[in-house]
């Protein structure tokens, strides 16, 4: 290899290295942030945490053309137990029958809400009451996109804390109680976040997960592979480090006042769950108050992942886009002097290893395969290298799994984790790559400004019975 | 043959062994893997000193790798076994103690320590979700098993520190202690209170709180001076296990807490019946951080105040958010005075419906029946969702409608 070749070349072996002693180390955090958790827990000695003192909590089910999963997502959300709950449906201009679904499968009829104008959101056309649920309200407006949704029922609603969830998922039912007990235990908590699980391969009955198990579609064994990654140790070590910086907008709790105070979600944009977050961080220190979001492990929801490729790829390049949004809308979080954790490490990090990991990538590629055709490299030798990147990703992975087995023991069955480990080695030959260009279509629509609609996923609600 | 319990217990150890047998031959074919490639040793120290730098550093870093995926499937294995074994034992527990506990069964089966923890659990879990009428029952069938005493050889400190029972077994102990409230538990419970672990004393004053045993208040107190910080959680759990009635003993640290923790506090004190609370709800109303918050108190004062707290509602009538306006009225509605009736008059023109509805709903509760202003009102409605909500409101009062 000549000078510049080398340099380069070291400068990518650099990254990845970077890279990996980062991850390994937010594994070490994951880890000992687990141990104690789950210590506590254990020493609630069987108590209920149900404690009779939980904020009342309005649950926002923002929904798009979800007519075949809307009646069993909202069946599962009323048997929470949870002790003062407000579920508030809006559908959100949808095309197909989920109004006249919702309209006749809960009865409901219309109702003058008082509805607050605090954050802007498209004309709310009628606010309906459920006639069989006293705590369910049906929000019917313009299409404004999923943001948009649920800022209108953020305007309706009455409670402190409010949870959103995605119309396809199901919440396991003691999923609420759980993901408040940081609001009840420090004051300054402002958002929690909980676990989101693949339910593909899962049978549910009546709003209700009955059986657990790894689906039969590769792209979806993929993709629980890459969730359990991202939940079990990544956001269990940001959560302890005070760096998280995406609470998912499938299954999130928000203190109210602090999103009102941050002008609600942003209706243009598309990663709207991390684009508040780093938002209501920017609120919270301009307004010099201390904060506190928090990542609990074992609240889960249940949530369908793309099985079809085109599905799978909008979904990628949508969120990649909302990544580029979010961390250029709120830029000035970056080394900011009061910015902590998050403009110090987090920040940093993302740019480094989320948003700019498909471009290293892409171009770590074209560069080994220059190496190769000019013959400064040895197939054998970028074969070593590729190798050390595979078990990496393959350890993670592992590692992802047995914190699984700590949480949540038994969940996966031995036949299932073997299956995960085995799509853990796999996914570095094509979804990797695949993940890769997809990300890099999200940044250049990103560029472009192309317009982008909610809704592009479509559920099958196989698993729902 | 399957019905005879020996053979089904057989069958699941049967089981369980199937389960080990196939972890013990994924380990021992992962062990000649490892074999093959010790074997191969020495041609791979050759091949990687033949190697440049980065790549060798590189061979080097694999092969810590993937020791470190080894080691994590092994502990993923230790982790699964130690999860069968547990659970049938568990199941075991269960099947012959559930109806031991739940009074269905006769029997009185001797208490093994192994089975302290799961029992105990059971007992908790049993207890917290029994109705009233049935708690009587349990805690005499509890007695009768002798799990008082297992709380108290568990609680009871032993001579040796070195191996004091684990925290999560006492706090269990400390939590099924709540509903044994025998002197010697007691006992046990204000010598816990003195643990240097948080866990451990905050539990014991919960128990404490929710045996209503003597003095104890001076737990409470005592509990939150040490641990200040932990004022949230500490309101929180003895707010559950005591409500409203000893909420002037948090006083001091209400600032701390946050604003609906305290609103719950309020909530509790709201149901309650002890008026002693009243001068606390009023000095917290003096200043409120919240509307939510005046909320609650405004809906305490309607509950436990009389006459005199009237002058702490009436300023609320006219306040600047017509959501206090309307818990003003709703509180000088439950406290019951006619007087009053004119001061809400002016709420019934206010522009939202939902707080006409319930300046009436507040005017029903105090006048009597053919009051004027509700019927004119009645007439006066235009927009037909409120009078139908009126009329149901009249109608639930037996009021009158034609």
């Amino acid at each position: 290899m000549n000078g510049l070749e080398y340099w380069i070349f070291l400068g990518f072996l650099i990254y990845i290295v970077a890279c990996s002693a980062s991850y390994l180390l937010l594994n070490l955090v994951a880890f000992d942030t687990l141990r104690t958790y789950l210590q506590q827990k254990r020493t609630q000695g069987g108590q209920s945490l149900n404690n009779g003192n939980e904020p009342p909590i309005s649950v926002i089910v923002p929904a798009y053309n979800e007519g075949t999963t809307i009646v069993s997502s909202l069946r599962s959300i009323l048997q929470l137990h949870y002790p003062r709950l407000e579920v508030i449906v809006v559908n959100d201009g949808s095309k197909d029958n989920t109004l006249d679904v919702l309209l006749s499968e809960f009865e409901f009829q219309a109702f003058p809400e008082n509805i607050s104008d605090s954050i802007p959101c498209a004309e709310i056309k009628q606010v309906y009451l459920s006639r069989i649920h006293k705590n369910l309200k049906l929000v019917d407006k313009a299409n404004g996109g999923k943001a948009d949704a649920i800022n209108a029922g953020i305007n309706v609603c009455h409670s402190p804390l409010f949870c959103c969830i995605d119309a396809d998922s199901i919440l396991e039912p003691d999923g609420l109680v759980r993901i408040v007990q940081p609001f009840l235990n420090h004051p300054e908590t402002i958002a929690t976040g909980g676990t989101i699980r693949i339910a593909n391969g899962c049978t549910a009955k009546d709003g209700r997960i009955t059986s657990k198990g790894v689906p039969s579609n590769f792209l979806a064994i993929f993709q629980m592979v890459e969730y359990l990654r991202a939940f079990l140790f990544g956001r269990i070590a940001w959560s302890r480090i005070k760096g998280l910086m995406i609470v998912s907008g499938a299954f999130g709790l928000f203190r109210k006042s602090t999103v009102v105070d941050a002008g609600g979600y942003t209706a243009n944009t598309i990663g709207e769950d991390m684009e508040l977050i780093l938002r209501m961080y920017r609120t919270m220190i301009a307004q010099d108050k201390p904060f506190r979001v928090e990542f609990i492990p074992d609240a889960v929801c249940w949530t369908e992942a793309p099985e079809s490729l085109k599905v799978f790829a909008s979904q990628r390049r949508r969120w990649h886009r909302g990544l580029s949004e979010s961390l250029t809308l709120n830029r000035s979080l970056l080394f900011g002097r009061k910015s902590g954790t998050i403009g110090w490490v987090a920040f940093p990090f993302f740019i480094l290893f989320e948003w700019l990991s498909p471009f290293v990538e892409l171009a770590g590629y074209i560069f080994t395969a220059y190496l190769l055709l000019s013959q400064q490299l040895s197939i054998l030798d970028a074969s070593i290298i590729y190798i050390f990147a595979i078990q990496l990703s393959v350890l993670m992975s592992v590692v992802s799994l047995l914190l699984d087995e700590f949480t949540f023991p038994g969940s996966t069955s031995m036949k299932g984790v073997l299956v995960l480990i085995f799509f853990a080695f796999l996914e570095s030959f094509g979804y990797r790559q695949l993940n890769m260009v997809y990300k890099i279509q999200g940044s250049i629509e990103w560029l472009r400004n192309t317009k982008h609609k909610w809704g592009d996923m479509t559920r099958t609600g196989n698993w729902q019975k | 043959m399957l019905q005879n319990p020996s053979s089904e217990q057989f069958l699941s150890h049967f089981e369980l062994l199937k389960h080990l047998r196939s972890i013990l031959k994924k380990i021992v074919m992962l062990f000649t893997g490892v074999s093959v490639i010790f074997l191969q040793l020495p041609d791979l120290v050759d091949f990687i000193s033949s190697q440049a730098g980065i790549f060798k550093i590189a061979i080097f870093a694999s092969f810590v790798l993937f020791g470190l995926i080894l080691l994590s499937l092994v502990i993923l294995s230790i982790a699964r076994i130690r999860f069968l074994i547990n659970r049938r034992h568990i199941e075991k527990v269960e099947a012959i103690w559930l109806p031991v506990l739940e009074g269905v069964s006769e029997e009185r089966p001797p208490l093994l320590k192994s089975q302290w923890s799961h029992v105990l659990h059971l007992w908790v879990d049993l207890r917290a979700k029994s109705a009233s009428e049935n708690a009587a029952r349990l805690d005499k069938l509890a007695r009768e098993v002798g799990l008082d005493d297992v709380i108290f050889a568990i609680l009871t400190p032993r001579g040796y520190s070195v191996f004091s029972r684990p925290i999560w077994l006492r706090t269990l102990a400390l939590t099924a202690a709540q509903w044994f409230p025998s002197k010697r538990v007691i006992n046990n419970l204000w010598g816990a209170l003195a643990s240097n672990n948080r866990g451990i004393a905050l539990r014991a004053c919960t128990s404490l709180v929710s045996l209503q045993a003597e003095n104890y208040e001076k737990a409470v107190i005592k509990i939150l001076f040490r641990f200040p910080e932990q004022a949230p959680t500490i309101a929180a759990e003895i707010g559950a296990a005591g409500g409203g009635r000893i909420l002037h003993v948090l006083e001091p640290f209400l600032d701390r807490l946050p604003n609906y923790t305290i609103t719950n506090f309020i909530s509790l004190a709201e149901r309650s019946t002890d008026k002693s609370l009243l001068p606390l709800i009023i000095e917290k109303l003096h200043k409120y951080s919240n509307s939510e918050e005046a909320g609650s108190l405004l809906r305490a004062i309607g509950n436990l105040g009389g006459y005199e707290q009237r002058n702490e509602v009436i300023p609320f009538l006219n306040h600047d958010i017509p959501f206090l306006r309307i818990q003003a009225a709703k509180a000088l509605g439950r406290i019951g005075d006619l007087s009053d009736i004119p001061l809400i008059i002016p709420l019934l023109s206010d522009e939202n419906w939902w707080f006409r509805y319930r300046a009436a709903e507040a005017i029903v509760n105090l006048g009597g029946k053919n009051y004027t202003y509700l019927q004119q009102m009645l007439n006066n409605e235009k927009d037909p969702t409120v009078s139908d909500i009126l009329r149901h409101v009249l109608s639930e009062k037996d009021w009158s409608t034609t």
